[in-house]
């Protein structure tokens, strides 16, 4: 204390710059300066005050002088002073050293206090000097003064703020002794978070825990306990208070140790903060998420289960355990329009269930939900008068929700859920209750869809099969009649061959027995006879022909096909040298570009073909002229076109479709014979050969027809 | 009648065929004895040699056959595959002489066991020429 006293001195001396310690021999000088002031003062005094208290004035000299220039200054300026004073001042003036007894009492008086004076701030120097207030480090000290006190000052500020975060804020700061038995601070917001005051934890400091609630307490005062062994085990706790109006809090609070410089725990400082909301939130967001799985189970249930009310059942058993609801009851829409059927139930008996098998339209309280198609809830009982009361009552129940089923705007039910210890259920239920209505009324829906698509799918399987054996039985008339067909066709061909042999006989006949009889009877003809003998020959000659062209014709319709490599240049050699004799006989010139490619198809149609058009060539010239026919061919990519190209009469444009008909002639028999199948016979040989037959040709000058064939890779 | 000239046996159940081929032969001065049935059971007879064709002096065994194919109650292929079938008529060269120019007969006579194909012609000069080719080649 003392210390600390005499410090502030020094500092309060230090700090003035008059009585700044000059140093070495100045210090003398300025002890004889003030022993002169001294002397001074006391000479122009002395009119006034004579000799007496001559020495008074060097007093306080000595004890300057001493305290700027420690003892030895001073003692001179004593010494100064007691000459000087005795000389000038003590009677008779100027005689020194011979003194008057009082005189020299007084010259001891003065030199005794002079020496005290001395003495005692000689040793308040020394005192200075071992509290280490040098000279050199008053500086340094001012310093260090100031910047504690600037310090000082942000503590104090900083203090400030603390105080007013601790007591703005809404956690509670609290700080208590290592064994928890006395509180130094605890924030106001205790009395928000409590509902207690402050003033009252700090006389009795186990009052918070006594707020604690019951089945919590343990727990804390186990942690506490921990914490008063081992202040470093101190995890958060959770806790519920119960405030004085009753109601509940939920509290974190966190505890760390404050140690000193050494490491001793000398507090414990916490927080203590009301985390109701979050909790709340926390436990909201819980129960949401338990309730969307539970929704998505009811959602898969729905997509496995058959019957919408298993799905029902299942939930409802879930919601039970969780102590949630105690009733469920699910009416459905009957056949009749207006009413409702108990379809599934639980938490009710079979009597009770019986009593409510069945209800109507508009009846309370599901009968209502369906007419209005609006959820219905009531809760808490008490206050639910009329019908809906009284049901709730019948049953038991405390709180009560009936949902309508509603898919796609069709009523499918009703499902009602009800409780007979909750007081009512909250937002989030009744929210949950919709979703979950809508899933079953979805659910429901699904499985009539399913169930009406099944019957659709059954139905058209029956259609199918029907079909099928419908298919069957044409398929059984077709192959029937193809047979029968067939069988037409055999008869056809038969026909045919009978045609060939029988028709051609007597033609036959007629015509040999009419050159026999021209050939050997001639005598005993005249002209006309002869004549008619001859138009007899020509006439089944002409048929024969013609009997044989539609043979060939009708065979083409039908005969097999057999492709082979075919050598147009082989083909066309072997054909023209049949036709040798009649080309020599029209002087015909014909001219073959070779070589023809390879193409591929039946030679014996190929043959047909190729024969008819030259034989056209041949025979389509105009009277007098010579035929010239003129054979090439074009591959191009996939086909090859070989064209025959003669100068006769040509065809006029709209006839060019027709020449390719059966029976279609163009000109007068008498001067171009045939039978008007030729061309129909090349064009049916091309389609059988996949090939295409035209022409390209003007009237009096020439045609060129052509055929498209495919090449033969194989040569 | 005549022993020493080579038979041929005409299978036609024409009788204009029958005769033009007797003219033919005639005009192509083919010296042959042309012994004429009806159809296939009057080949069968004449070649067993029954009923009123026993008499062998009268009927000989003929040196070659001319078949016609579309004959009344037998066919043409099945007398030939008689023929075909018997050893006695086995080696005997069977002409065939048919008005139908199908390909198909064509090829199941040569497969038959027919020895020439001729389709019947419309021409008197041609059946002379197809006697003189047949008295060439098989006679």
């Amino acid at each position: 204390m003392s210390a600390a006293r005499s410090k502030t001195l020094s500092l309060w001396f230090s700090e003035r710059t008059l009585f700044r310690v000059p140093r070495g021999v100045i210090r003398y000088v300025v002890a004889l300066g003030w022993m002169a002031i001294a002397f001074a003062i006391r000479y122009a005094l002395t009119p006034l005050v004579g000799g007496y208290m001559p020495f008074v004035l060097f007093l306080p000299a000595a004890m300057l002088a001493t305290w700027q220039g420690r003892w030895r200054p001073g003692l001179i300026a004593l010494v100064g002073g007691l000459l000087l004073g005795d000389f000038f001042f003590l009677s008779p003036a100027g005689g020194a050293l011979s003194f008057h007894h009082t005189e020299l009492i007084m010259l001891l008086l003065y030199f005794a206090a002079g020496l005290t004076g001395i003495m005692v701030v000689e040793a308040l120097h020394r005192r200075s000097e071992r509290l280490g207030v040098s000279e050199a480090s008053q500086q340094g000290l001012k310093e260090k003064m100031t910047e504690r006190k600037q310090a000082e000052a942000a503590l104090q500020e900083s203090e400030t703020r603390l105080r007013q975060l601790a007591e703005n804020i809404h956690e509670v700061f609290w700080l208590v002794t290592p064994n928890w038995e006395e509180i130094l601070y605890i924030s106001p917001a205790y009395e928000e978070i409590w509902g207690r005051p402050c003033v009252s934890l700090y006389h009795s400091p186990q009052s918070w825990l006594e707020a604690v609630v019951e089945e919590d307490r343990p727990a804390v005062r186990a942690t506490v306990e921990r914490g008063m062994a081992d202040a470093s085990m101190l995890p958060p706790m959770e806790y519920r208070i119960t405030r004085p109006d009753g109601t509940l809090r939920w509290i974190r609070d966190r505890a760390w140790p404050v140690r000193d410089a050494r490491g001793n725990v000398v507090r414990i400082a916490g927080i203590a903060e009301d985390i109701t909301e979050r909790k709340e939130a926390t436990e909201r967001v819980a129960r949401q998420v338990q309730r969307m799985e539970l929704l998505s189970e009811v959602a898969a249930e729905l997509l496995c289960v058959e019957d919408p009310a298993q799905a029902i059942e299942k939930l409802f058993q879930k919601l039970a355990s969780h102590g949630q609801l105690d009733v469920y009851f699910n009416y459905l829409v009957t056949g009749k329009e207006d009413t409702l059927e108990l379809r599934s139930y639980a938490g009710i008996s079979r009597e009770v269930a019986q009593t409510m098998h069945k209800t109507r339209f508009g009846q309370p309280v599901c009968g209502l939900v369906a007419r209005e198609r609006k959820p219905v809830v009531a809760a808490p009982v008490q206050e639910c008068s009329g019908s809906t009361g009284a049901m709730m009552r019948r049953l038991g129940l405390r709180a009560f929700a009936c949902h309508p089923l509603l898919a796609n705007g069709r009523l499918l039910g009703t499902l009602c859920f009800g409780s007979r210890t909750r007081q009512a259920f909250s937002e989030e239920e009744l929210e949950f209750f919709r979703s979950f209505c809508n899933y079953v009324a979805m659910g429901s829906d699904r499985l009539r869809l399913l169930k009406e698509t099944r019957q659709r799918a059954a139905e058209l399987q029956g259609a199918q099969a029907q079909l099928r054996a419908h298919a069957k039985e044409l398929e059984r008339r077709v192959a029937e009649r193809t047979e029968r067909l067939r069988g037409s066709l055999k008869s056809l061909e038969g026909v045919l061959y009978h045609v060939a042999h029988d028709l051609r006989a007597p033609l036959r006949a007629m015509h040999s027995f009419t050159e026999l009889l021209l050939q050997n009877y001639a005598p005993q003809l005249d002209a006309v006879g002869e004549d008619y003998a001859r138009r007899i020959a020509q006439a089944s000659d002409k048929m024969d022909t013609l009997i044989r062209d539609l043979l060939d014709y009708g065979r083409l319709a039908h005969q097999n096909i057999e492709c082979t490599a075919v050598d147009l240049t082989a083909l066309l050699d072997q054909l023209l040298a049949e036709l040798n004799p009649e080309a020599r006989n029209k002087h015909a010139q014909i001219l073959l570009d070779r070589p023809l490619p390879v193409v591929w198809g039946d030679e014996k149609i190929l043959e047909q073909v190729l024969a008819n058009l030259l034989v056209n060539a041949l025979k389509f010239v105009a009277p007098g002229n010579v035929p010239h026919i003129h054979l090439w061919a074009e591959t191009n990519g996939q086909t090859v076109r070989l064209n025959v190209q003669d100068e006769g009469i040509g065809i006029a444009p709209e006839h060019q479709e027709r020449i390719f008909g059966i029976f279609e002639r163009l000109h007068d028999n008498e001067i171009y014979p045939g039978t008007g199948i030729g061309l129909a016979i090349a064009k049916k040989g091309m389609e059988r050969l996949g090939g295409r037959i035209g022409v390209d040709s003007q009237p009096g000058r020439g045609s060129c027809f052509w055929l498209e064939l495919k090449p033969s890779f194989i040569s | 009648m005549n022993g020493n000239l080579p038979t041929i046996l005409h299978i036609e159940d024409d009788s204009n065929d029958r005769l033009l081929l007797q003219l033919a032969a005639q005009q192509a001065g083919v010296r042959v004895h042309i012994e004429a049935v009806k159809d296939g059971e009057g080949a069968l007879a004449y070649l067993k040699a029954e009923g009123p064709y026993a008499d062998r002096a009268r009927h000989p065994f003929p040196n070659l056959i001319l078949l016609d194919l579309k004959l009344p109650r037998k066919s043409g292929f099945e007398v030939l595959s008689w023929l075909r079938a018997q050893p006695e008529t086995n080696a005997v060269p069977v002409v065939v002489l048919s008005a139908s120019e199908q390909p198909s007969d064509i090829q199941k006579v040569l497969q038959t066991g027919g020895d020439v194909y001729f389709v019947k012609p419309l021409a008197v000069n041609s059946l002379v020429e197809i006697v003189k080719e047949i008295q060439r080649k098989w006679l």
